[in-house]
């Protein structure tokens, strides 16, 4: 942690530190006379008076004599206590890394130089600044900023050769911000490849890309500093050909991820390993379990990860704790009403009486829906002559809360009305507060500005309600619901999430379309023998799983919703049947871009990447040179996202390769090497052996014939490169597969333009369905849940993560709902 | 905090009463992070009952303090504020915030968990007014809001998500957090500015037990940790340190202070300690303080392991040892000098003799190889270890004329500078990495260069060249930054025709070092890691053999005096705890 010069309340303690007094240079000359003479008394007492004392309570007493309830208490001490647990989920967070460890950084020298971490705190209207990026060096604003991505990422010299993962999606969400706060400002990424994670990441890298003050630099850091609090910030870099400095204002660094300190004691208690990161050691088709007994662990613990990430693991930990537990699972509404503070409850807040109302506006949450506060607060005081209609920054911060209580006290109020914030999901917390603070009953209403609301109609809103109407609100009615799921897909998410359910004591109709089940990951996508196995034994038991009905060759041919969930129509070679459940999972894997237009005449020489894992199986084949080609089908207008495993896949193939023969010449075409978590260790190590690495502009060109050439422009010298291997081999991406969006059109759920399905939210409801606005309301959504390549590109280990909370969450739907 | 927790009863004692579930089985949440409230959430929905557990004092940790997620249409904090909200109120989630997990075990196809809640210092009482934050005067720095701004000293962060009270920050300060055997350093320094220096060395003394030598060789993690670095320089903790244990020295030296009284000794148990290190003399000191009597084995003619052998008097003058060592011989320890545990006196030996349990602190005094060829034929070539020794046991004559030490660390530059003292006329250092890596104590590195110690970085020795059996030389390569490569990296790599020759009759190697445990025999029976180090529990100190403990450089390889000083309060209490059960 580092200081803002600008805040003054130190300077009343001066004085430099002491400087210990030495023996001459001259007079140590063969002798052992000692060096260092130590501190005379007076320089001792002053150096001692320039602690600060740490600024701790120094128990002085004030706070106990303005304390009306008497709630201080000095001298209490820590307590101890014991307690025993049927299970145990480990999910103690991360920690980041701290950059002061490289001094050439300058972070501990310079104020400008701050982390990801502390413009997050920044930009946060809660935060330090009231939400604006300012230097913390003098108080002014930036104009040019500058992120150096992979600090403490990437770096095997200090024992982390892995990717972070998140920082990427992170700072460039925070280019954004700051675009969006302080209008001009210009923004320069130092990076080693930009790793978008997600869907969004990837709109915010395109975004970046198309926006001409954001630039980006492939280059290593080698240093930053800063000479004062008032000065600029320079960066010195190295783009391959020498050195070169830039002068910015502020310099942001994107901090990796560690695992936490305590993650050695956690992973021995829990019975589970460490991998050699220091994260706890799981498998791909167990991310969220460590250890022989399969001990839960969840989140950032395990991998560095997102925040989507650790949500989806959180609720697939939670759920495997729940397989381990007898009877665990009951229809106990209570844990349904407290659990869930549904809309439909909050609607029956009708005023009490018709006593004064207090009208909060947080412009906050107004602002962020896109709305003019302003505008907002001017029409709710003209159409409902509202007499005390206050704008805050942020309404539920403690202080306005306690000024709230206080108003409508004072006011002898009866209703309060917040605008701008959410009803779906912050009705529980209003209605707790005002109860905290106010003895009367007070109704309490929440008015949003959701999508597509002005600021007429969130002040008609506001307007109904204070003249004693009721906001709409959706209901759900359906209360009892059929005790089955149909999964969609049968893929490594669909067959997870099957197997999930069925240990959860759902029933499911397992639907896939093809003929059998893991179509695409039975044989050649899983690269890791040992992750193949295990899939293999997955297939195993989800057929021999007696609650789960397969429906190989079938396909959804309508659903719709019921009384009871819903009832959908298969139709398959055996004709049609009906089925009725309770929820959905929508699950069907992304299937192979189709790469035989490339191919050409060259079937044999020109191959896909899936194709020569599964020849690699039985050996790598003589090869003296191979051309991977990355990005065939992905990162291109047809298909702008990227397919997240083509590169780790292609990583591994070629490690293959070399491990049988080192004298193998392996080039590889690239659009910029994207891999993540551990696997960037393959891609280190791969050009320690020799692997050759161009960056190419457009996807490269190959001719006809029994040898094929390829040809492309290096991107950054513009050179033109021809090559003539053994053997191309096509790195091709995935294509959304089409009976997802199929199911999810028929219900109302969210597509995106590329067929993949949108998730209510990525970050925080990362397998809850999006609606699409079709219907009527946002609950029609409710009961469908995605997981896997069904929703964006995925690795093995996030597509098993997200199955198994999809199984949770689908089984938490049904079982609160109460089965049928 | 833990509302109507059913869980968990804590009692006087610190037992707790184990209270029946009324629903569903017990879950413990450890963190509260995102994927930590998810899952508590999920389980507590479904029915289970569930103890969430968080190291800090409120919920949420990193998720509650973003501006944005990615992919979130909503601001994080509402979001963070919501699912926070809810964890806290639901009614099957215990939240223990402020928690740390003392032990977690498993038992029985469950796991018993002990926790320790850290004071807030508030009661339930509290009705959030407020006003304590209005008049509290201490200003630290907001470490929810990375410290780019203060608070008071009542940690309450305004942030919506937070279901919790003020809790008023007493907690430890960063230095003595830092510090391997925690100090309390805050108050030693508050005791030097009001001129209590004895009452300083005291609190000193509490937790160290030999303050001038640790105040003249501790690499003072403190000072990097001292919060006043941030405003400008860390305060000079350790040299305030050694002022107040030099002060007490010359008041002894002076006849005006006595030794005071040694403790007295209240079991009949001895304790035999193998090697007088800092290790083995603060387990002899911790235990005499406890009233055991112990009996230190030294192979060396004089005290302080590595501190004599290995630091060079002009870092460490030899009286500042003696002093501290007479101190807790003054205490009733009984120490034999030239005294090897080995062949004629082995761990059987000792017990023979009566001693109830036995610490090995026999420190790390093996130099690890070079492996560059030539380095086992030419005379001339000597580990750093052995030059340091030969020298620190008096043996002041000049190795040679011209002299190359390799390796970058503490005793490469304590080599060097010593053979400056003895009369070598160029001392070169050669470190295959740059300055930056270096990892000697930086005024360590300055003062070498100044005292005229030539550094080459990015060198790396090719081999050792001799003539007529002697070294004359060595063959070095330059390393330098590779070209930035596909991941955008740099790393050293020899850069071929750039082979020189630096002339020498003298090359010393200080690479590392690692535990010498040749003297145990073949069948001590001991667990030893393949570093040649003891295993032990961290916890107690204690070997796979019951009575045999270990702590230090033998166990964590080459450390610093203060991290062998934190083992040997480990093992002292670890041996105080066997000889009682």
């Amino acid at each position: 942690m580092k200081k803002p010069k600008f805040i003054t309340e130190f300077e009343d303690i001066p004085a430099p530190r002491a400087k210990m007094p030495e023996l001459p240079l001259d007079e140590r000359k063969l002798n052992f006379t000692e060096v260092e003479l130590g501190l005379a008394r007076e320089a001792a007492l002053a150096e001692a008076s320039r602690c600060l004392s740490c600024r701790r309570c120094i128990g002085c007493g004030l706070c106990l004599a303005e304390c009306d309830p008497d709630a201080i208490v000095y001298d209490m001490e820590a307590s101890s206590s014991k307690a025993t647990f049927d299970a145990v989920v480990a999910a103690p967070g991360a920690e980041p890394y701290n950059p002061a460890a490289n001094p050439a950084l300058g972070y501990s020298e310079s104020a400008n130089i701050v982390t990801t971490l502390e413009l997050e705190r920044m930009l946060n209207p809660t935060g330090p600044y009231g939400g604006l990026p300012i230097r913390p060096g003098d108080g002014t604003f930036p104009s040019r900023v500058a992120f150096v991505q992979c600090v403490g990422s990437r770096d095997e010299g200090i024992g982390a050769a892995f990717c972070s993962s998140s920082c990427c999606t992170q700072a460039l969400e925070q280019a954004a911000s700051l675009g969006d706060a302080l209008g001009t400002v210009s923004v320069t990424f130092f990076h080693r490849e930009m790793r978008p994670l997600g869907r969004r990441g990837e709109e915010l890298l395109r975004y970046a890309e198309e926006n001409d003050d954001i630039d980006f630099v492939f280059a290593g850091v080698t240093g930053a500093s800063g000479v004062d609090c008032e000065g600029p910030v320079i960066v010195k870099y190295d783009t391959g050909d020498g050195d070169r400095e830039r002068e910015f204002d502020l310099v942001v660094l994107s901090v990796g991820q560690r695992a936490p300190g305590s993650t050695r004691r956690l992973a021995r208690s829990i019975g589970g390993k460490q991998n050699k990161f220091g994260y706890v050691a799981t498998t791909p088709l167990a991310p969220t379990a460590t250890g022989e007994d399969a001990n839960p662990v969840a989140g950032t613990v395990a991998r560095p990860m997102d925040v989507g990430g650790a949500v989806a693991a959180g609720s697939a930990a939670a759920s495997q704790v729940l397989n381990g537990l007898d009877g665990a699972v009951e229809s106990d509404p209570s844990g349904a009403e407290s659990g869930v503070e549904s809309g439909a409850e909050s609607g029956d807040g009708s005023p009490v009486d018709d006593g004064p109302a207090v009208v909060a506006l947080c412009k906050y949450g107004l602002t962020t829906a896109g709305l003019d506060v302003s505008r907002v607060s001017h029409a709710i005081g003209e159409s409902s002559g509202a007499p005390w209609v206050i704008t805050f920054p942020t309404a539920c911060v403690t202080p306005t809360v306690r000024e709230l209580g206080r108003l409508a006290d004072e006011r002898r109020a009866s209703r309060l009305l917040i605008v701008g914030c959410y009803p779906e999901t912050h009705s529980g917390f209003w209605r707790a507060k005002a109860a905290a603070r106010i003895d009367r009953p007070l109704a309490v209403e929440i008015i949003g500005g959701g999508d597509g609301a002005d600021a007429e109609s969130v002040a008609r809103a506001a307007g109904e309600w204070l003249a004693g109407g009721s906001p709409e609100r959706c209901t759900d009615d359906a209360r009892v619901v059929e005790n089955r799921t149909l999964v969609v897909g049968a893929g490594v998410s669909g067959l997870s999430a099957a197997a999930e359910l069925a240990r959860r004591g759902v029933p499911v109709t397992l639907v896939e379309a093809g003929t059998e089940l893991a179509p695409r990951l039975r044989g050649a996508a899983i690269a890791d023998p040992d992750a193949a196995e295990a899939l293999a034994a997955l297939v195993e038991r989800v057929e021999a799983e007696p609650a789960i009905e397969i429906a190989t060759g079938s396909t959804v041919a309508s659903v719709e919703r019921t009384a009871h969930g819903f009832e959908s129509v298969l139709t398959g070679s055996s004709g049609e049947t009906r089925v009725t459940h309770g929820a959905l999972v929508l699950a069907a894997e992304a299937t192979d871009y189709d790469a035989s237009a490339i191919k050409g005449a060259s079937p044999d020489s020109v191959i896909t990447q899936r194709e020569l894992t599964e020849r690699l199986r039985g050996g790598a084949a003589d090869l003296s040179s191979v051309v991977m080609i990355q990005c065939v089908g992905s990162r291109t207008p047809e298909h702008p996202y990227c397919s997240r495993n083509c590169c780790a896949e292609a990583l591994a193939n070629l490690h293959r390769i070399l491990g049988e023969n080192p004298e193998t010449e392996v080039t590889v075409l690239h659009k910029g090497i994207r891999v993540w978590g551990f696997d960037e260790e393959m891609f280190s190590d791969a050009i320690d052996a020799g692997v050759r690495f161009v960056r190419v502009a457009d996807t490269p060109a190959i001719s006809d014939g029994a040898s094929p050439e390829v040809t492309a422009v290096d991107a950054e010298t513009g050179d033109a490169i021809r090559l003539a291997p053994d053997l191309v081999v096509l790195s091709t991406g995935v294509v959304a597969a089409e009976e997802n969006a199929a199911v999810a059109g028929a219900l109302g759920v969210d597509v995106d333009g590329d067929g993949f399905l949108r998730a209510a939210d990525e970050a925080v409801a990362p397998v809850r369905s999006r609606c699409d606005g079709s219907g009527p309301c946002e609950r029609q959504c409710e009961g469908v849940f995605i997981c896997g390549s069904a929703a964006w590109p995925a690795s093995i280990e996030d597509c098993v993560t997200q199955a198994q909370a999809a199984a949770g969450k689908a089984s938490l739907h049904i079982f609160t709902k109460g089965p049928r | 905090m833990s509302k109507g927790s059913k869980k968990t009863e804590t009692v006087a004692n610190g037992d707790a009463v184990a209270v029946p579930d009324d629903v569903g089985r017990s879950v413990l949440v450890v963190g509260s992070d995102a994927a930590g409230l998810t899952a508590a959430l999920d389980l507590a929905d479904a029915g289970a009952r569930v103890t969430l557990v968080e190291e800090a004092p409120f919920l949420g940790g990193a998720f509650k303090r973003h501006a944005r997620f990615p992919g979130s249409g909503m601001p994080a904090f509402c979001r963070a504020t919501e699912v926070i909200h809810r964890a806290t109120r639901h009614p099957r989630i215990d939240v223990m915030a402020g928690t740390s997990v003392s032990r977690l075990r498993k038992s029985d196809g469950g796991f018993d968990a002990a926790f320790r809640t850290e004071a807030t210092r508030v009661t339930d009482a509290c009705n959030e007014c407020g006003a304590c934050v209005e008049v509290c005067p201490i200003k630290p720095y907001d470490v929810f809001n990375e410290g780019l701004t203060l608070r008071t000293a009542i940690d309450w962060p305004s942030t919506p998500a937070h279901e919790t009270r003020p809790n008023i920050e007493r907690e430890t300060p960063a230095c003595t957090e830092t510090c391997p055997v925690h100090i309390d350093i805050r108050r030693y320094v508050g005791l030097v500015v009001e001129g209590k220096f004895a009452k300083a060395l005291a609190v000193v003394r509490a937790d160290n037990p030999l303050p001038a030598i640790c105040g003249r060789v501790c690499p003072h993690p403190c000072e990097s940790a001292c919060n006043r670095g941030h405003q400008d320089e860390p305060v000079a903790i350790d040299a305030i340190k050694r002022f107040v244990a030099d002060y007490e020295a010359s008041l002894r030296r002076d006849g005006k202070l006595e030794w005071p009284p040694a403790p007295k000794r209240t079991r009949k148990e001895r304790v035999a300690v193998v090697g007088a290190g800092p290790a083995g003399l603060t387990v002899a000191h911790d235990l005499a303080l406890m009233g055991i009597g112990s009996t230190i084995f030294e192979a060396a003619p004089v005290p302080g392991g590595m501190l004599w052998l290995g630091i060079p008097e002009y870092r460490l003058p030899r009286d500042i040892i003696q002093d501290e060592v007479d101190y807790i011989a003054n205490m009733g320890v009984e120490i034999h000098y030239d005294t090897p545990v080995g062949p004629d006196l082995t761990l059987d030996d000792l017990r023979k003799k009566g001693f109830k349990a036995i610490f090995l602190g026999v420190g790390a005094h093996s130099g690890l190889k070079l492996k560059v060829p030539g380095e086992d034929d030419f005379e001339g070539f000597m580990d750093a270890i052995v030059l340091l020794r030969k020298i620190n046991l008096g043996d002041a004559e000049k190795p040679g004329n011209k002299v190359i030490v390799i390796g970058g660390g503490n005793s490469a530059i304590d080599a060097a500078r010593t053979a400056l003292r003895v009369g070598c006329d160029e001392v070169h250092i050669v470190y295959r990495r740059s300055r930056r890596e270096m990892p000697a104590n930086e005024w360590e590195i300055d003062a070498a260069i100044e005292e005229g110690v030539q550094i080459s970085y990015l060198a790396a020795p090719v081999r050792i060249l001799g003539e007529a059996g002697k070294v004359v030389g060595m063959e070095c390569v330059r390393m330098e930054l590779g070209k930035l490569d596909a991941s955008g990296r740099r790393r050293p790599v020899p850069v071929e025709g750039t082979e020189f020759v630096i002339e020498a009759d003298i090359i010393v190697p200080a690479i590392s070092q690692r535990p010498d445990i040749d003297f145990l025999g073949d069948d001590h029976g001991l667990d030893i890691s393949r570093w040649d180090s003891f295993e032990i529990d961290t916890r107690t100190g204690q070997t796979n053999v019951p009575d045999v403990f270990a702590g230090g450089d033998d166990v964590t390889g080459p450390a610093t005096v203060i991290e062998a000083i934190a083992a040997g309060h480990l093992a002292a209490k670890g041996i105080a705890k066997y000889l009682t059960d």
